[in-house]
């Protein structure tokens, strides 16, 4: 008799048997999961045995309101009725073992005879759903051209339209436009940020590079896969850049305690490999075994274990020697910065020591505003001290009821005596602090982020030893008057330089001209790329609920068992990141997510609706088929990214007209028209420069910031993640901080703010009006939107112009049209 | 069609795809405005979210400890939780506690015009948190997650309820620079770009520098030549694309556009105050964002955001005596904002939070990284907020800490369960409030929060 816990059945049924179309136990799968696992997650309610008649009887029983000894199930709410149809048919059908989940199985081998249209078309027959009819060729030009490369078409018409898709696969904006699609996934970012300092990655732009190229030279998509994960292991010099994926971050720095900084790091890295190149939510079982997919906390952490044998390594584009002297010249450098620093640090106590006996005289010379003999710049700063209301506290009070020398003089000898005493305290906390360190001295794991920055374990080093302090009173009026901000006898490097004479001066000259000649001698930094590299391979424990603060069993390294047909693979050499790359490269998965998701760019909408999630609670594919024939295709062309593509575009299903019958199918979800489409932030900016003829379209390079001046397609914008650009956000380009599913189309007035008044817009306007004054309506229609104005178009700009309409006010009508921004 | 009489649809019970297929309809903030469908009966109808950024401390605010003052300098009995830094003795708040609402309600002297409005105002004395750092705990506070990347409260807002007036941006956050962790606090993360919070700098007043793309660029007269050919051009290419919803919405998002150029920069000029309301509040950047946020509520902005200060003002770790200095720019700021929405009577479905991200520690901090030893570490055990407007019962206070203020241990209250309220105030049933993505319902109470009943009126 076969019995099971209910959590085992899910296992067990998820990881069996062959894919068919949607059979009636994936449906009832999919329901339970949804419906009932959070409770009868297998140790909450006892195992049910579904062999038994009487069982299921009690189970049906219980969807439908329950009875005599039965509770209503689920508790306090009702099943949708189409899911207690069909789960109350699969219970009456004897509850057969559902297959495995659709997208965790084998792909399946090709059909001959099977075509995108083939697929489409049965599907549209069967729905008798009509196909629209083919798109004209203007429109099948501007579709291809915006599709495949994010640019206007050159006006003049292809001789054929196959030779022209081979022209716009083989134009280097293919990769721009395409590796763009895959940095939104890869949550690609310029900066990280750890209270609001920013952390910049100057040199991020070569990873952005190297995925455009990547997509230009038709990189095979499962390598470009592993390229991210594991380059530097490949032996291959081209590849180790893609480990830009991880290089560039998000590190967290100080933006929490250090092994919640550094878990959230790990946690990141598992959210992009799972969602963004598997399709599955593998980040959702940090803190418990997934509630819907078969996926347990310890899968987690045995994937989380190969990152944090991984580590941040800055990659020199250069010789080693060539680096490695750059870094000497920079070190020369920072030192002479101390030794210069030291220097006015201690001048700077010196001068303190020598001015603060006397400060009286300055306190008295205040009172008649009388400087004889005094230093002129410190007793400006006396006089400023003594003006300003004394709010916390006491030791002026005497003073300022009535000024004499004698409380004058009673200050000057406090303050020296405080400063004593400050010097005192000073010298027996250093020894505490020694102390502490001496004993707190044990094995420190030390991991450095970018920039430099070490991360220990210690997030504020030595604030948990406690000090001595002065009391309050007394270390306010030492803080007032030698110190702080304005403090009157605080010798900041600018005024301590003034007041140096004889050797000390030459002693500074010395000193200045050496930083300054090694600042000279540095020059720029050597090209490098942030990558990752192996370090210190090892297993982690279980983080109990996600707290890396107290953890539990050590897992080793390997990838989920679900996904694995539950045989483990284990990921012991090295890191395992190399391990992990070809698990990944060759799984059915990354084939059907990549797939999907290019069928999304091309149609608008995707087959699977949640393109990040092919898990048990995302969608089902509208065309199993279809994903399953596209996926197959991909896999067997050794994944060759740009023919999948031209299979697409060269179908009638794609080059259908957007305009079709929508009665029988509003939503577009067969596929039987195209979807009219807004141009997203970087396309609509690019297209924009390329009607004022002002695009700038060479390739690769440096980022600069997105301002009217900038001319290079919007690739090339500085992306932060600190602070979005807002110009790229309102047209809803993603956050950088995390992988993103799918962009969303947002339609709101603070867009035609944008086309209103933004610099951008009017500095593209007016060149774009004096293009229309000097060549005239025609040829400005043919440069837009590739066709001649009609008669009453003509008719509204004579109007317009007649009536004192600019040029360039009329060519921003033309640029904020609806036409310009969608395209059909 | 016209978006104004567009009927709103869109409700967070909606599937995402409807939501975001009526945003690309241009139904967006817009259409949310008229009128979106709430769980419930809303109490409040808008919010305005004060945060002393950096921690304030309770037991010398609004939580007076007088065991603190009797055990003044003695160590802290059982121990001291641990937090961030090293911590000693106990130390008596140097502020006297005054009575002056009939509540009775004890409120620091340091705000002295606050204390004679505790009548209206709810002290909630039990929160607590996790992590007494200040990002995770400021991304808790608005985010309800202590990492980045999910969608802050005002965006939830503007996903739920959009914006009661569609010609100003619908969530405002106003600070003079930038707080700590800045913008991912005011983040939509994965809800659509719309709904992040429109982020101003109260170092300027002037309107046109406040908010972008505002001003126009040539005289009405040319722009409305302008406006009446585009639309004369996007109807012929509409025409051939009969019924396509997101080409109308974007016609008719130019004319609304168009009005925002006059309406909203009037909104958020305060200039256009009398010189008395403006000395009234104060003339300081915190003055000017308070006296801003109730100009933008008195036009149907859904949610203002103030943070005191850049960075973090409230950080006082050597000296608490500097609380005072900033209580007394938050005091009149913070009383006649109350005054004023209070006798306009808005107040009744204003809801206005004075908050903060963690509390601070009764016992003086002593680590190695401050010089002086007057103030207080983080404290994540235990702190207070308070609460006013907006359907929650005036002269109470709520929950309680331990005798000396470090923990809360009655009627605790959780960030979850103040967000969960707050949602509740505004008519949003926290738990249905979610939004699909991924394959999973996300909402900003995760999977806890719990409404506290007990402060809202009847």
């Amino acid at each position: 008799m076969l019995v099971l816990s209910v959590s085992k059945w899910f296992l067990f049924m998820l990881s069996a048997l062959p894919l068919a179309s949607a059979p009636p136990g994936d449906e009832a799968a999919r329901i339970l999961t949804t419906q009932c696992k959070s409770c009868h997650d297998g140790s909450l309610r006892p195992a049910f045995d579904l062999t038994s008649p009487q069982v299921r009887a009690t189970m049906l029983k219980a969807i439908h309101g329950g009875g005599p000894g039965v509770k209503a199930m689920p508790p306090g709410r009702k099943l949708k009725p189409e899911h207690l149809a069909s789960l109350s048919a699969w219970i009456e059908r004897g509850a057969p073992l559902p297959g495995p989940h659709w997208a965790f199985t084998p792909l399946a081998p090709l059909t001959p005879g099977q075509s995108i249209d083939s697929l489409i078309d049965a599907n549209l027959h069967a729905r008798g759903i009509p196909a629209a009819p083919p798109a004209g060729s203007r429109t099948l030009l501007r579709r291809l051209s915006f599709d495949l490369t994010g640019l206007p078409p050159k006006t003049k018409p292809p001789a054929s339209f196959s030779t022209y898709i081979d022209q716009l696969l083989s134009s280097p904006h293919f990769g721009e436009h395409w590796g763009r699609h895959w940095l939104d996934v890869a949550r690609y970012g310029e900066d990280d940020y750890s209270g609001t300092a920013v952390q910049p990655y100057p040199q991020a732009w070569r990873f952005r590079d190297w995925v455009v190229n990547s997509f230009n030279r038709n990189l095979p998509y499962n390598t470009f896969l592993m390229a991210q994960i594991a380059g530097d292991l490949m032996n291959d010099p081209s590849l180790a850049g893609g480990t830009g994926l991880f290089g560039l971050g998000p590190w967290y720095y100080g933006i929490s305690q250090p092994p919640q900084a550094r878990a959230d790091e790990r946690h990141d890295r598992i959210d992009m490999v799972s969602r963004g190149m598997l399709g599955v939510t593998l980040a959702c079982a940090r803190c418990h075994d997934h509630k819907y997919d078969p996926f347990t906390q310890k899968d987690y952490y045995a994937l989380s274990g190969v990152f944090s044998s991984s580590a941040y390594k800055e990659y020199p584009l250069v010789p080693e020697t060539e680096a490695a002297s750059w870094r000497t010249r920079k070190k020369a450098l920072d030192d002479a910065e101390k030794a210069l620093n030291t220097f006015l640090t201690n001048q700077a106590v010196r001068l303190r020591a020598e001015y603060a006996p006397g400060l009286s005289r300055y306190m008295m010379a205040t009172l008649n505003a009388d400087p004889a003999g005094l230093n002129l710049e410190l007793f400006n700063r006396w006089c400023e001290y003594l003006r300003r209301p004394e709010d916390l506290h006491p030791y002026l009070k005497d003073w300022f009821a009535a000024p004499s020398l004698a409380h004058a003089q009673a200050f000057e000898r406090l303050l020296l005596t405080i400063d004593q005493e400050k010097k005192a305290l000073d010298e027996e906390n250093r020894q505490i602090i020694a102390a502490a360190e001496k004993a707190a001295l044990k094995p420190k794991r030390t991991i450095v982020l970018p920039g430099g920055y070490r991360s220990e374990e210690d997030f504020n080093p030595n604030a948990g030893v406690a000090i001595k302090s002065l009391p309050r009173d007394r270390f306010v009026a030492w803080n007032r008057t030698f110190s702080e901000g304005a403090a009157p006898l605080r010798f900041p490097p600018d005024l301590t330089v003034k007041f140096l004479t004889g050797p000390h001066k030459d002693e500074y000259n010395r000193l200045l001209a050496t930083r300054d000649r090694l600042k000279k001698e540095l020059g720029p930094k050597f090209p490098y790329f942030d990558g990752i590299s192996e370090f210190d391979p090892h297993d982690l424990p279980v983080d109990l609920r996600g707290n890396p603060e107290n953890t539990g069993d050590i897992v080793p390294r390997r990838f989920p068992l679900a996904l694995s047909n539950n045989l483990p693979i284990p990921f012991n050499e090295g890191s395992g990141r190399l391990a992990l790359a070809r698990t990944i490269a060759h799984h059915p998965l990354a084939a059907r997510v990549a797939v999907n998701r290019i069928w999304m760019h091309l149609f608008g909408a995707p087959i699977v609706r949640t393109p990040s999630n092919f898990g048990l609670a995302g969608e089902r594919p509208s065309h199993p088929e279809l994903l399953e024939y596209l996926a197959a295709r991909f896999a067997a062309s050794g994944y060759d990214t740009k023919a999948l593509i031209r299979e697409i575009v060269s179908s009638r299903a794609y080059q259908r007209s957007a305009s079709g019958d929508s009665t029988k199918d509003p939503a577009n979800l067969y596929f039987a028209r195209q979807s009219r489409k807004r141009l997203p932030a970087e396309p609509l900016r690019d297209a924009m420069l390329a009607a004022s003829g002002r695009l700038d379209l060479r390739t690769g390079g440096e980022s600069e910031e997105l301002t009217p001046n900038m001319r290079r397609r919007t690739l090339y914008a500085r992306i932060g993640r600190f602070e979005a650009n807002e110009t790229l956000a309102l047209f809803d380009a993603p956050n950088a901080a995390v992988t993103c599913e799918q962009r969303v189309v947002t339609n709101v007035p603070l867009q035609k703010l944008f086309y209103l008044n933004s610099d951008l817009v009017s500095t593209e306007s007016r060149a774009l009006g004096e293009f229309l004054r000097r060549h005239g309506l025609d040829k400005t229609y043919q440069r837009l939107f590739q066709r001649k104005p009609t008669p009453t178009e003509k008719q509204a700009a004579r109007d317009f112009l007649r009536s004192g309409g600019a040029h360039a006010q009329l060519a921003q009508v033309l640029l904020s049209t609806n036409e310009f921004a969608y395209v059909d | 069609m016209s978006i104004d009489r567009f009927p709103a649809q869109v409700h967070p019970r909606f599937s995402r795809r409807d939501v975001l297929g009526k945003l690309a309809g241009g139904l967006g903030l817009a259409a949310l405005a008229q009128g979106a469908p709430t769980h419930h009966t809303p109490r409040a109808k808008r919010i305005i979210y004060i945060v002393l950024n950096g921690g304030m401390s309770q037991v010398d605010t609004f939580d007076p400890k007088p065991l603190l003052t009797k055990y003044n300098g003695q160590p802290v009995p059982g121990g001291a939780p641990k937090t961030e830094r090293a911590t000693g003795a106990l130390m008596q708040s140097p502020f006297r506690f005054l009575r002056h609402s009939s509540c009775g309600t004890e409120v620091s002297e340091i705000f002295p015009r606050l204390a004679t409005l505790m009548d209206d105002c709810c002290v909630i004395r039990g929160m607590y948190t996790d992590v007494p750092n200040h990002e995770p705990s400021l991304f808790m506070l608005n985010c309800g997650a202590i990492q980045p990347g999910r969608p802050s409260l005002g965006s939830w807002l503007m996903y739920g309820l959009g914006s009661e007036n569609q010609n100003l941006p619908g969530f405002v956050v106003l600070c003079p620079g930038i707080p700590v962790v800045g913008p991912p606090l005011w983040s939509s993360a994965f809800l659509p770009a719309v709904f992040q919070g429109t982020f101003l700098k109260t170092e300027t007043s002037d309107p046109y520098q406040l908010i972008r793309h505002i001003k126009p660029q040539s005289d009405s007269t040319a722009q409305r030549r302008q406006l009446d050919l585009l639309s004369r051009l996007n109807r012929e290419h509409l025409a051939a694309r009969p019924g396509d919803s997101q080409l109308e919405a974007s016609i008719s998002a130019m004319e609304t556009a168009f009005r925002m150029q006059t309406e909203a920069p009037d909104a958020f000029d305060i200039r256009k105050e009398p010189e008395s309301t403006r000395d009234r509040y104060g003339d300081n950047e915190f003055g000017r964002s308070c006296l801003m946020a109730r100009r933008l509520v008195e036009r149907g902005v859904r949610m203002v955001q103030i943070y005191y200060g850049n960075s973090q003002p409230w950080d006082n770790h050597a000296d608490i005596l500097v609380h005072q200095r900033l209580a007394a720019r938050t005091d009149p700021a913070v009383a006649s904002l109350l005054e004023d929405l209070k006798s306009s009577g808005l107040l009744s479905d204003t809801l206005v939070v004075l908050g903060t991200e963690f509390g601070r520690t009764p016992a003086v901090e002593t680590g190695a990284s401050t010089n002086v030893q007057n103030g207080r570490d983080h404290n994540s055990y235990g702190y207070s907020i308070v609460l006013a407007g907006g359907g929650v019962k005036g002269g109470i206070t709520y929950g309680a800490t331990d005798d000396f203020g470090f923990r809360a241990v009655e009627k605790r209250c959780y960030n979850h369960d103040l967000n969960a309220t707050l949602l509740h105030l505004l008519g949003l049933d926290h738990t249905r409030l979610t939004y699909h993505y991924s394959g999973r319902d996300f909402r900003l109470t995760d999977v806890a929060g719990e409404v506290v009943h007990d402060i809202l009126r009847s």
